[in-house]
């Protein structure tokens, strides 16, 4: 194909797309699939911690009673204020995922609604130029 | 050959009625080239680890709950497995809709024409002319795991005179064949247009750029044609240099920027005001 400005080498003497001969933009982190996983994560653990009890498994704890847990065959002995700082830092762990989330939902929604704009003016300005299409 | 050229083999499948008339209707002209729906491959990928890691954390969940408050257990395995039916619903989804096994999905070409292009979709053929179209938005996005490279995504969104949208992504067809065909078709019809409209002395936005007679700018910055020696991608940012030097500004993320091939051409020619297009 002919073009009136020599067409578009991967690479011209005046501009370069990139040196991969690619107009390479982030590279991206699966964010979309991190971002479930995280959702399933929290959304059990919300589930899961319950804090205006404190519980040693299903019962609930007195402040003088302590908790036996197991875990890979080796038993310790917990307080309630350990169980406690448990569910807590669960807590805060979730309440964190939680607002980090939200966070990235309204950056999200900011730049789309900014692009949405961006891309309206960039039309109506070509539109000026261009005229009706042919058909 | 060149990618330009009509690329037809002996392979190459029969064109449609539909698509001819179509092609008619909207005086699309020659064929040009024949391209093969996307094969969803990356998208199948996905949803199918997706799915698998939901269901073995569904498994663990299931294996490690005997144990414990049944109340809590119970929410949890609805949790879990709902997830874990949901994604795998949506990967049988995409599988049944997939090249892989469907023979509809197999014979859904792109055919580039000359004036325009049809796309063969469930819903029949979709023409589309370049001159209607008035911004494409490029993203090109190397997708890697742990430092695994796991393949490049690309993804259009075409804006049309009459308000209508378009986005093309793998699934359509071979984007990375297509989508700079596609920027380069939209630049070969608005390039001249464009240079007669800035040289009457009126501005062109594109994206957070603003073209004038004068010079290219952004948020009030401002460098004349003349100053300017190259213009460069890099990692996604397109910015510009004068002087033997690149600039702070303006510079901005290629995938924010409409019409690239346009302006890359426009700033090509202006920076030339003697070079004549055509």
């Amino acid at each position: 194909m002919a073009l009136g400005w020599g067409g578009f080498d991967r690479v011209s003497e005046f501009w370069t797309l990139d040196t991969n001969g690619d107009i390479v933009l982030i590279e991206q982190k699966n964010a979309i699939g991190a971002g479930i996983l995280a959702l399933m994560f929290l959304g059990g653990g919300l589930f899961a911690f319950d804090t205006s009890t404190v519980k040693c498994g299903s019962e609930a704890m007195a402040p003088t009673d302590t908790c036996q847990e197991t875990k890979k065959g080796v038993s310790r002995t917990l307080t309630y204020q350990e169980v406690k700082d448990s569910q807590v830092r669960w807590k805060v762990i979730s309440l964190g995922l939680g607002v980090a989330s939200v966070g990235g939902v309204g950056w999200y929604l900011v730049q789309a609604g900014r692009r949405r704009r961006e891309e309206q003016e960039s039309a109506a300005s070509v539109g000026l130029f261009m005229g009706p299409p042919t058909t | 050959m060149t990618r330009y050229e009509a690329d037809f083999d002996e392979g190459t499948p029969a064109v449609p009625g539909e698509v001819t008339q179509a092609a008619y209707e909207r005086r699309l002209g020659e064929l040009r080239q024949i391209l093969a729906p996307g094969r969803r491959s990356r998208l199948l990928f996905g949803w199918g680890v997706l799915a698998g890691i939901s269901l073995l954390l569904s498994l663990m969940v299931t294996a490690a709950g005997s144990s414990n408050d049944a109340q809590v257990v119970i929410t949890l395995l609805a949790v879990f497995w709902g997830i874990t039916v949901v994604l795998l619903g949506i990967f049988g989804w995409q599988l049944a809709r997939s090249p892989l096994v469907s023979a509809k999905a197999r014979s859904l070409h792109m055919y580039r024409f000359e004036h325009g292009f049809v796309q063969m979709t469930v819903r029949g053929a979709q023409v589309y002319r370049w001159d209607a179209i008035r911004t494409v938005y490029q993203s090109v996005e190397k997708i890697r795991a742990k430092g695994l490279p796991l393949g490049t995504r690309h993804e259009y969104s075409v804006l049309f005179a009459d308000g209508s949208r378009l986005n093309l992504t793998d699934v359509a067809t071979d984007m990375e064949n297509f989508g700079p065909v596609l920027l380069q078709e939209v630049a070969r019809v608005q390039l001249p247009k464009a240079l007669a409209y800035l040289r009457s002395g009126n501005p062109i936005v594109l994206g957070r750029l603003t073209l004038t007679k004068s010079g290219i700018g952004s948020g009030g910055d401002e460098i004349a044609w003349s100053w300017i020696d190259r213009v460069e991608i890099v990692d996604g940012v397109l910015r510009f240099s004068a002087g033997g030097s690149w600039l702070a500004s303006p510079k901005t993320p290629a995938r924010a920027v409409p019409n690239l091939y346009t302006l890359l051409a426009i700033v090509e020619q202006m920076r030339r005001p003697s070079t004549q297009v055509g």
